[in-house]
């Protein structure tokens, strides 16, 4: 689970893109999410950016009981790029969730095309910021010290960060610097309102919005992906809940090549309890989550 | 069904009713991540003698009649998240050795339910990609596929890194990931 930017204290976590960051649970199941949303959730005079929201026992989420509940099913979300076996595994789970009683209908959010580009401006832009405190001086790697201070600050970082890491320093510092202010970050910044905007406006007719995880299977180590838009809609249908601070839950729906698939579930601020009560509901008719006791590619070594 | 593949909450159940104690839990989980490691890479760090301790602290609790859902339950924490006096590298070469002086909020509320720290999961370099391969010390593997990465989004060639020091006998290299009764507290951006 993803939960609302806010509902979990980032105190102690290491900064990458402050207003996008936010630590949730990982587990292998609906109700194990519910225990661990019980202990890490609600304000933390640490972070001033945790919220004061009433944090309800998420265990009595736990019912298996859609009947009446409002599903959004956002069309950009099914693009072009978004493995058809995936697309149908997810179709066939939203079915389950219909038969159960819940409503489903389509809905439609344009803007998840520029969810992208507005994430690879802020977050590069915030973590130059972030990270300019990785200067050898005072945590970690230090390198060159003979070289006087900016040597030794200069060595550091560049035996220090990896490819990725500089590359992304480099682009937010641009798109911050005199000039470039007003044509990337700052409409950026302005593109992520119309984003969030379109989602309360799509989220005020729902209780959730139902849409695949991942466009595709996991790749191999080390494949490159041939197809640019495939490699575009990877980050699509998960970063706009990073971008817009929206709550999302993950739960296996199925496979494709044998591999798991995932079922992402988005809702309302601060209202996690629903995402946890369609998961719950939606394991409790599936039982997907139980392959995941036995997961393939380690069977043989752990027998 | 062997205790590697009970959920938290099944896990829990059978602390709670003295079917299995906190330590049995830990030593089964240390068991298996010994075995599956090699084959994961799950972890950058593992913390084995604090887990053991932990737990006993925990069946000392349980003992005493006091009960919660994650009272023995064992953890990992991803490695951007601060874990006092356990190496917090964020997979970069750049804080390779750096150890936190203070826990993050979600440890500190973990250790107070209980739970017990069995390591620091991989990630890529200060959560920047999508693959783990990222990571400056090396990529983890999918349970369900070994030759694949562990999430459905990219990946990329690029070039590992060789190091010129030697990293601190406190960082082994090897362990499990969500195959195990392992719930991951996470990070996402």
């Amino acid at each position: 689970m993803k939960p609302t930017y806010g509902r979990v204290s980032r105190y102690g976590l290491v900064a990458y893109a402050s207003s996008l960051d936010q630590i949730g649970p990982l587990t292998k199941t609906v109700a194990d999410c519910a225990l661990l949303m019980n202990v890490i959730a609600g304000k933390d005079p640490l972070d001033a950016t945790s919220v004061e929201v009433p944090v309800p026992d998420y265990r009595e989420a736990l019912r298996p009981e859609v009947k009446g509940v409002r599903l959004g099913v956002p069309r950009e979300f099914f693009a072009q790029g978004v493995h058809p076996e995936v697309a149908q595994r997810v179709q066939e789970a939203i079915k389950v969730l219909e038969e159960a009683g819940a409503v489903v209908e389509e809905t439609s959010i344009p803007m998840v095309e520029y969810g992208l580009p507005i994430y690879y401006i802020l977050a590069p832009a915030e973590c130059s910021s972030n990270l300019a405190r990785y200067d050898g001086v005072r945590y970690g790697l230090r390198v060159g010290e003979e070289q006087g201070h900016i040597g030794m600050m200069e060595r550091t970082r560049a035996e220090g960060f990896g490819d990725e890491v500089i590359q992304r320093i480099i682009i937010g510092t641009y798109a911050l610097s005199a000039g470039y202010y007003d044509a990337y970050y700052l409409k950026a910044q302005k593109a992520r309102t119309l984003l969030r905007q379109e989602f309360d406006r799509a989220m005020a007719q729902f209780d959730a919005l139902v849409c695949p995880t991942a466009p595709t299977p996991a790749f191999r180590i080390g494949e490159l992906v041939s197809d640019p838009l495939a490699m575009k809609l990877m980050d699509v249908l998960t970063i706009p809940v990073n971008l817009t601070g929206l709550p999302a839950l993950s739960v296996p729906c199925g496979f494709v090549e044998g591999l798991p698939v995932g079922l992402q579930i988005i809702g309302k601020p601060f209202d996690e309890a629903t995402l946890l009560r369609i998961g719950y509901t939606y394991e409790q008719l599936t039982h997907w989550h139980e392959t995941f006791r036995h997961p393939r590619g380690i069977t043989s070594l752990l027998s | 069904m062997e205790l590697q593949e009970l959920s938290l909450s099944e896990l829990s159940e059978q602390l709670r009713r003295r079917a299995i104690s906190a330590v049995e839990l830990t030593e089964s989980v240390l068991a298996q991540i010994e075995r599956l490691e090699p084959h994961l890479r799950a972890y950058i760090t593992l913390t084995p003698e604090l887990a053991r301790e932990q737990a006993r602290q925990a069946q000392a609790r349980l003992d005493a009649g006091e009960w919660n859902p994650l009272l023995g339950i064992p953890v990992a924490i991803k490695d951007n998240i601060s874990t006092r006096g356990v190496r917090t590298t964020c997979a970069s070469r750049i804080l390779y050795n750096y150890v936190p002086p203070y826990d993050a909020t979600v440890v500190a509320r973990l250790k107070a339910a209980g739970a017990v720290l069995v390591g620091k999961t991989n990630m890529d370099e200060f959560a920047m990609g999508s693959s783990t391969e990222y990571s400056a010390f090396h990529p983890t593997h999918n349970p369900w596929d070994l030759e694949r990465v562990p999430v459905a989004l990219r990946a990329a060639r690029r070039r590992r890194w060789q190091p010129t020091w030697r990293l601190p006998r406190s960082a082994p290299t090897r362990a499990a990931p969500s195959a195990s009764p392992l719930p991951t507290v996470v990070w996402s951006a």
